[in-house]
């Protein structure tokens, strides 16, 4: 087994996962401002609609997937326009604290609902690969193919399609995207129903390559908002190309330098570069 | 507006009063009821290690009232449990213990933290309670807290048992992945010295923190990149399992020497096949312990928490050590004095061990104490080899372990 | 205010102060006043959490982790170099000041989230070097076999000892009053006024020569020092320390306490302080589902109660003044 090359799958496995729970988090926050602090929450819960989906209806995993997109698009629907959108005309602190009771319910709701015992999904296929002296499962094949087809997928909603030019114009400029007759109320709830999709699609996709918790999300979610912040918040390249430099950088260190001190290294690295850049390597000024 | 803050002012203290007055009244011990105090990890990762120990105690507490209560000192006693969850966290579970003791009239808290046993043992001597201490950890032992008994076997009789049977296989490289907490600290502590000392060979130490872990592929990556016979893993049993079934998908065909907080019977729940965990060696699962009671107590535990629950090992110590601390007390004829009660458990051990109700249930085979507080027992390890479970060996605990320094 | 007002206001102040002063003397039993000292000093950590975020309006999700600085740094001191308390805890805070002082620095110059998020990451690199520190801090089991305070002598061969429970309460509302009076003359000072001024319109302030960096820094390092303040407390009350105490989700709790007590306001983090662990006491048997409702319940303040209970209790005797002067 060749260490490195074994360690670069694994890191761009793990920053496949990053990359999208971290678009999903900056196109909510491209639009709406709003840093979705609960999105590690929701990303739990879109976890658990799959686990359910399958376990208690005999689902197959293609359709809980399915089933999974759908509950946490209308989920993230309703929070911003019942939770989130009541605090438009305040300042930026209220909507963090917002967040901060919204995980406090949606973790401990999952807790006192499901337990806190872990849950396993089986993977659709147990093959195993073995090229050039590196393994890789089917379901990690599956994470990056499919985030790269998500990744791309979304690129060209945005660009090539009229809902997707009105996100990137309310993200713009909303005032101006109002005037041009956008129902920008409207794409800032769709927006926000997509990027927690997008959580869900990695949540399900990584679940049958981990443990399923009500806390499986606290990790990522950290990770996720160093990667927009350092991408830059509301860039689309920034947290697709920061999702990948962290989940390699997070396994490179893990595994050459050291797996005892890696967050530790890791956030002490982040506060530095974001005492010196806090709008992160791609991002603009807010 | 200033006279408004001072109202407020006012309620904060009027209420602060109000809330806090009616818990003053300290609950005499109850006429005719024994309460044992329990303060575990009841949600967060720990959840179902801390209920499983909570239900081992509360499966006494059923078992003596069945037998229409303990007999104290000419009067009958019946006993109850009084469970507070700490979710692990030592601060809460000292608050917890004053609360059981004062307000529950408890005289033993039960803890499964070797960490909020430590602050325990601050405050239990100055409050009179006894702490029933379910830790491996030797330390607890060692600092001569007069009210505590350990009722989990040192692990030092873990390490050396899996190290003779690792060694029988032939390995004498070993990775070694602890939990990267206390625990997993001490036991990999030990096991690395005693395996040296052997002549094996550690080729890397890879501490796992398992309730935080997103991936374990890098981690393993590192470990079997050391070309290992045999990898020591540490984790609760999910987490092990995953560890198992990866190290196997990325090639891996050594062995596994796990520590006892992983249990093979819920690893095999979480593992394809029984092939994957061929070159396990482990503590056997209670189930299938060749110890008397066993099977009844496994009846017992499923009538009343179901048939789908596993039967974990810490359901049988606390389940034993519940009805030890009764036997003690029966022993000592008193409810309340704690120091004579600890005499009659740890000096008088025998007369408590052939009480019915203690020798006709305790599935965990105990047979005696030590004067530190040690409770003695023999354990079992057991290894799967062919796809199967093989038969169950016994690990050795000479009295010296119990003794030990650390 | 008139000097009927002011007199009445004295007296009700004085009247509070003999109440908690007197406090142990009509709650006996050791559990509810073991309940009263962690309150205490639940109620200094949300005073310091207060400052920052409800003077300068910035929140500081480390303060979980400068309260476990304090902690540790008291403990360690201690324990390993052999201070006496009375020494260890001034450093500790120190040391934590110190910390905030250069958290500010380069934080304090943005605006909007970047102050939490970096503060989170600060706080999750800080837990996890105390968590995996074992040489310096036990790592994960921690510290323990901390002693409490040395005793204070006296004249005439007498001391005030801290063995019991009361006499720590007494020494935590020693530090609550003083936090208490810090932190009243820093917000009514200068400085307080200039910061309500950069509330209100940062660039204005800004054009008028306000300095707010300087201000903002300085009531980061206050908020920090009394984090640590709190924590050298715990540290010695309780006499062990783990990993935990360090989280960042020690901000989160404090975060409850001043946001439902009522954010910006001298009473709120006091309010929240005592109110919400005695919830959590009383609330035992609910679990988790307690953990759902304080959700809930920071939400709900955040629409309809943004200055907490106490801007309630403000609202409602307001209300009743201009019943009054109608008449």
């Amino acid at each position: 087994m060749d260490l490195l090359l074994q360690t670069i799958i694994n890191g761009i496995v793990l920053g496949s996962v990053y990359a999208m729970v971290a678009l999903g988090l900056t196109l909510i926050f491209g639009i709406l401002e709003i840093p979705n602090f609960a999105h590690g929450a929701l990303y739990m819960i879109g976890a658990y609609v799959a686990f359910f989906c399958i376990s208690a209806m005999g689902a197959s995993y293609w359709f809980a997937l399915v089933i999974s997109i759908g509950a946490l698009f209308v989920m993230g629907m309703i929070i911003e326009r019942f939770i989130y959108r009541p605090f438009y005309n305040q300042p930026h602190i209220s909507s963090f604290i917002v967040a901060v009771g919204l995980i406090f319910i949606l973790e401990n709701g999952a807790l006192v609902l499901w337990g806190a015992d872990f849950r396993r999904i089986t993977p659709p296929s147990n093959a195993i690969f073995n090229i050039l002296g590196i393994t890789v499962t089917s379901q990690r094949l599956l994470v990056i193919g499919f985030a790269a087809l998500l990744i791309i997928a979304i690129h060209f909603f945005i660009k090539k399609t009229r809902l997707g030019a009105a996100i990137e114009a309310t993200s713009q400029n909303r005032d101006g995207a109002q005037l041009m007759g956008i129902n920008t109320g409207l794409v800032g709830q769709a927006t926000f129903g997509l990027g927690t999709a997008l959580a869900g699609v990695a949540a399900v996709l990584v679940a049958p390559i981990l443990l399923i918790s009500p806390v499986m999300g606290e990790s990522v979610i950290a990770m996720a908002f160093v990667i927009i912040i350092l991408g830059g918040m509301g860039s689309f390249i920034g947290a697709v190309i920061g999702g990948y430099i962290i989940g390699l950088m997070e396994t490179m260190i893990s595994t050459f330098v050291t797996s005892y001190y890696t967050e530790a290294l890791i956030f002490g690295v982040l506060v530095v570069i974001l005492a010196v850049k806090p709008t992160g390597l791609f991002g603009k000024e807010h | 507006m200033k006279k408004t803050s001072l109202c407020f002012w006012f309620f904060i203290v009027a209420f602060m009063i109000f809330l806090i007055a009616p818990g003053q009244t300290v609950r005499a011990a109850d006429d005719d009821v024994i309460t044992i105090g329990y303060s575990g990890p009841l949600s967060g990762g720990a959840a179902k290690f801390g209920l499983n120990v909570q239900w081992g105690l509360e499966l006494a507490a059923d078992e003596i009232n069945a037998l229409g209560g303990a007999s104290v000192g000419g009067k009958k006693y019946k006993v109850r449990v009084v469970s507070m969850d700490d979710r692990f966290q030592a601060a809460l579970t000292v608050n917890n213990a004053k609360r059981l003791v004062q307000k529950e009239g408890a005289k033993m808290v039960y803890n499964p933290n070797s960490g909020a046993i430590f602050a325990l043992m601050a405050i239990n001597e100055k409050e009179k309670f006894i702490i029933g201490a379910y830790t491996t950890t030797q330390a607890v032992v060692t600092s001569g807290n007069k009210l505590l008994f350990k009722g989990p076997l040192p692990m030092q009789a873990y390490v050396h048992a899996f190290i003779e049977k690792a060694w029988a296989h032939g390995w004498r490289t070993c990775a070694m992945m602890p939990d990267a907490y206390e625990y997993g600290k001490i036991w990999s502590g030990i096991f690395q010295k005693a395996w040296q000392a052997k002549g094996g060979t550690i080729t890397t130490n890879i501490p796992v923190d398992f309730m935080k872990t997103t991936d374990y592929y890098p981690m393993l990556t590192k470990a079997l990149a050391t070309k290992p016979d045999v990898l020591l893993l540490g984790s609760s049993s999910e987490p092990d399992a995953i560890q198992i079934r990866q190290a196997r998908e990325l090639g891996y065909k050594g062995g596994f020497i796990l520590i006892e907080r992983g249990k093979l019977d819920e690893i095999q729940v979480f593992v394809d096949n029984m092939e994957t965990l061929n070159g396990c060696i482990g503590s056997t699962p209670l189930g299938m312990t060749p110890r008397d009671h066993v099977k009844t107590f496994a009846k017992k535990f499923h009538k009343k928490y179901g048939a789908d629950k596993p039967l974990a090992t810490e359901l049988g110590i606390s389940y034993a050590n519940a009805l030890i601390y009764v036997g003690a007390m029966v022993v000592a004829g008193t409810t309340t004095d704690v120091y004579k009660i600890m005499d009659a458990m740890l000096n008088k051990t025998k007369d408590v061990l052939a009480l019915p109700f203690v020798k006709n249930n305790d599935p965990y085979g105990y047979t005696g104490a030590f004067p530190n507080g040690a409770l003695k027992a023999k354990t079992f390890g057991i290894e799967v080899a062919n796809g199967k479970y093989t038969k169950s060996f016994v690990i050795d605990t000479p009295d010296a372990i119990y003794t030990a320094k650390e | 205010m008139t000097v009927k007002k002011e007199n009445k206001k004295r007296l009700i102040y004085g009247f509070l102060i003999l109440l908690a002063v007197s406090a142990p003397l009509f709650i006996t039993g050791d559990y509810p006043r073991h309940i009263m000292v962690m309150c205490g000093i639940w109620v200094i950590s949300s005073m310091g959490l207060n400052l920052i975020l409800g003077y300068v309006g910035q929140l500081n999700l480390a303060h979980g982790t400068f309260f476990g600085i304090g902690a540790y740094a008291t403990a360690l001191l201690i324990q390993g170099l052999g201070f006496s308390f009375w020494v260890a805890l001034p450093v500790g805070c120190l040391i934590t000041a110190i910390l905030g002082f250069l958290t500010g620095l380069p934080t304090l110059r943005t605006k909007g989230h970047y102050f939490p998020i970096t503060t989170m990451c600060l706080g999750i690199s800080i837990y996890y070097v105390v968590a995996r520190w074992d040489a310096l801090t036990g790592g994960a089991s921690g510290l323990f076999g901390l002693p409490r305070p040395t005793p204070i002598p006296l004249p005439f061969g007498r001391e005030v000892a801290f063995e019991s429970t009361v006499s720590c309460y007494y020494l935590v509302l020693f530090f609550v009053f003083l936090t208490l009076l810090v932190i009243a003359r820093f917000t009514r000072s200068l400085v307080g006024k200039r910061l309500a001024a950069i509330r209100s319109n940062e660039n204005l302030a800004q054009a008028v020569g306000i300095n707010t960096m300087r201000d903002k820094v300085i009531f980061l390092s206050i908020s920090t020092l009394i984090a640590g303040l709190a924590g050298g407390l715990y540290a010695a009350y309780m006499g062990s320390l783990m990993a935990e105490q360090a989280h960042f989700l020690g901000s989160f709790e404090m975060l409850l306490n001043v946001m439902i007590g009522g954010v910006g306001t001298l009473a709120g983090p006091i309010i929240g302080g005592i109110l919400l662990p005695i919830l959590t006491e009383t609330l035992h048997f609910l679990g988790n589902l307690r953990l759902v409702v304080y959700g809930i319940l920071l939400i709900l303040i955040m629409g309809f109660l943004p200055q907490g209970i106490a801007g309630g209790l403000r609202l409602a005797t307001q209300y009743y003044e201009q019943r009054r002067a109608a008449k």
